[in-house]
């Protein structure tokens, strides 16, 4: 190997530096009681906030499954404070700290950037559930949805497509109100018993949902009080309201249950009830017509859904003249994917991902400085051998290339270690989350039952290259320093 | 008669201060031939290490020539003149300079790890020479493992491993106790024997002066003979 590079790696990792025979039990020992002190004091923390007796009632079949989970993780914090110790060991302290800082800096950054993602992917997951892939709107109702429909699915990757109308009612059962949103189905159309929503109906059928009935999000039922299959719910419509106001009697639309949903999202689940178009239609005076038409397709894929998007507006052109020409510029079809239709979400999580990530990143700049300090220390500590290598024909590149080339080292053993150390927190996200919030109030505030995340490629390659970028960038002032040092000048140095 | 190996004629070197021109070397003859030993004496900062700095190339000078076996030196850009002074010179230092992160034989390899690839026999010459200078059983000690005539046992293998024409010490005994600065002479002089290299020797000490080949002393900027031809 070129020598600066094998005398960079000697500098980070000296010759003699081993943790073998004592020294390794000295390693094992330091290991187990900083991980002994750290277990013994997140013990105590977790027994003052109450998450011990959680753990207990809510996780675990029994004490024993407890102190064995307990345990595990003192095993994971002793080999983490092994590796720790063992790094301390094998490379001098500057340089040792100056790593420690990296994998700090690239495990809060992967690990925040890998939840954030998963964030952004469950939500997706969930604008995809509720709405489909792709949304054909008007301004006005849509007429006649039904031929929209069928001229839709005769685009090559449409695996689903049904007229669905949207809005929101009063339902009262037992004289307990909820304001939940209702979505249609059209039992005439195959597709419906194919849609995911239908497919999550774990109590009563999808199949039993007519126009006298109902189907209630999981979340809905519980907070009725879980009323038996058949018990009778009434319906209030913002329509009803207004035939109200001009004198006209209000009465309910009274629906049976006929069923209950979960979708596994407590955004869809607490919030939606479905009927049948027909149903919806009357509650909602339309005639032959719906909001929309929802379509999904074969692959979520967003650059294909964005394809087809395209295919299908271009196949409903010849439609939209026709409409247009008979009913206005308000009945022109418009084919909207799912990322448009909630572009102001997505805009917002991608903002809270961008910001949290140059706010992360300034940790592995701090840690850059260390190693810029590291390095600097290691130049004036090493002038006289800067001088010898002088002596013995190294040419000032090369010189320099030793301090570059450490700052590149440690970038990427710290890289290494911090990716490691990220995925194991990843791991047990969920129980690092319950151990301090009550999974009630994440399912509450979040929506999501368990801690999502996800790893994008993308991320690793910016933060490894900005790692690795910053790390070498430390080493070049060092370098530069050193490069300029005159062989004579040095062997002088006292 | 073959070219010396080291040949500087009416070196000049002066260094400047705020307070003007500082004179150290006013006009220094030296040649020395293959295989000779040459002794430089001196009071303190009478410019000794600068002359022989100067020898090595590693110092500018005002005036003067320099050339090593035939070869000038003095037209050469610094980063020309450093492979040269890899292939034909050798250094030994007062302070022994081994690199602390190396063990002993990785610091004498180390001479020729600069000059280009290892090659199986660099590592055997590197062993033979470590053994040579008593230390064939210290090979993986780093030098903070090594007494002080120990590292520099290690200096004079380092020095060595190329096989330079030319080997320059400058007060190689300096930080020794008078049984291993004895010790680390004799083995200096007997080495340079073996391998037909010439010595520079820049020391205090008379006694060890006088066993070379050639005796000088530098005085008032200029090099006078005092020991035998």
């Amino acid at each position: 190997m070129p020598w600066p590079v094998y005398l960079a790696f000697k500098h980070l990792f000296p010759t003699g530096r081993r943790a073998a025979g004592a020294s390794a039990r000295r390693v094992l020992l330091l290991a187990v009681s900083i991980s002994t002190v750290i277990f013994v004091g997140m013990l105590v923390v977790l027994w003052q906030n109450g998450a011990l007796g959680r753990l207990h009632a809510y996780k675990y079949t029994g004490l024993g499954s407890m102190l064995g989970h307990l345990g595990l993780v003192w095993v994971w914090l002793t080999l983490a404070a092994a590796f720790v110790a063992l790094i301390f060991r094998l490379t001098p302290f500057f340089n040792a700290m100056s790593i420690m800082g990296i994998v700090l800096g690239v495990t809060v950054l992967i690990t925040v950037q890998s939840v954030m993602n998963g964030f952004s992917h469950e939500y997706e997951k969930v604008f995809i559930l509720a709405q489909g892939n792709l949304d054909i709107w008007a301004k006005e109702p849509i007429r006649n949805p039904r031929e929209v429909v069928s001229l839709i699915k005769q685009v090559p990757g449409v695996k689903l497509a049904e007229p669905v109308t949207f809005g929101q009612v009063m339902l009262i059962y037992q004289d307990n109100p909820l304001v939940p949103k209702v979505r249609s189905f059209d039992m005439n159309s195959p597709d419906a018993a194919r849609n995911p929503l239908a497919q999550s109906v774990g109590l009563g059928r999808f199949e039993d949902l007519d126009d006298k009935s109902v189907l209630l999000g999981r979340g809905i039922y519980s907070q009725l009080g879980s009323p038996p299959l058949g018990s009778k719910v009434d319906i209030y419509t913002p329509l009803m309201v207004a035939r109200m106001k001009k004198d006209d009697v209000l009465m309910p639309k009274e629906l049976e249950v006929a069923g209950v949903f979960e979708t596994g999202w407590t955004g869809v689940d607490d919030t939606t009830i479905a009927v049948t178009l027909r149903t919806m239609q009357d509650l909602y005076g339309f005639n032959d017509e719906a909001h929309t038409i929802e379509v999904r397709l074969d692959n979520d894929d967003l650059a294909h859904t964005r394809a087809l998007a395209e295919i299908i507006q271009q196949k409903l052109q010849p439609l939209n003249d026709e409409r247009v020409a008979a009913g206005g510029p308000d009945a022109k079809m418009s084919v909207y994917t799912w990322e448009e239709m909630n572009k102001d979400q997505l805009q917002i999580l991608f903002v809270e991902k961008t910001v949290m990530f140059y706010i992360m990143i300034v940790i592995v700049v701090v840690a850059a400085f260390c190693i810029l300090c590291s390095l600097a220390t290691s130049v004036v500590r090493k002038t006289r051998e800067v001088g010898v290598l002088g002596v013995l024909g190294a040419q000032p590149p090369q010189v320099a290339a030793i301090f570059c080339l450490q700052g590149l080292f440690i970038g990427v053993v710290g890289t290494v270690v911090g990716i490691g150390l990220s995925l194991i927190l990843l791991y047990y996200r969920q129980d690092i989350v319950e151990a301090f919030v009550d999974q009630r109030q994440l399912i509450e505030f979040y929506k999501f039952y368990s801690f999502p995340v996800q790893y994008r490629l993308t991320d690793f390659e910016e933060i490894l290259g900005f790692t690795f970028f910053i790390s070498t960038l430390a080493g070049a002032l060092p370098a530069w320093w050193a490069a300029r040092l005159k062989p004579a000048d040095c062997l002088r140095y006292e | 008669m073959s070219a010396p190996i080291l040949n500087a004629t009416g070196l000049v070197k002066h260094f400047a201060t705020p307070a003007g021109d500082l004179p150290v070397l006013g006009g220094v003859d030296l040649a020395v031939g293959a295989g000779e030993s040459v002794s430089i004496r001196g009071e303190s900062g009478s410019g000794k290490t600068t002359l022989l700095y100067c020898l090595a190339g590693l110092e500018t000078v005002n005036g003067g020539q320099l050339a090593w076996d035939g070869q000038p030196v003095m037209t050469l850009t610094p980063s020309a003149r450093a492979p040269l002074r890899a292939r034909l010179l050798g250094f030994v230092f007062q302070s022994y300079y081994l690199t602390p992160e190396l063990d002993a034989l990785e610091n004498v390899l180390l001479a020729r790890r600069l000059a280009g690839r290892i090659r199986p026999e660099d590592e055997t010459r590197a062993r033979d020479l470590l053994g040579r200078v008593g230390l064939g059983q210290r090979l993986r000690h780093v030098p903070g493992k090594l007494s002080g005539g120990e590292a520099q046992r290690v200096a004079v293998a380092r020095a060595l491993l190329n096989r330079p024409r030319l080997l320059l010490a400058d007060e190689p005994t300096g930080n020794l106790d008078e049984r291993t600065a004895e010790e680390v002479i004799a083995l200096l002089l007997r080495l340079c024997a073996e391998e037909n290299t010439a010595l520079v020797l820049v020391t205090h000490h008379a006694g060890f002066a006088s066993r070379t080949a050639r005796a000088l002393r530098l005085e008032r900027g200029r090099l006078g003979l005092v020991g035998p031809v």
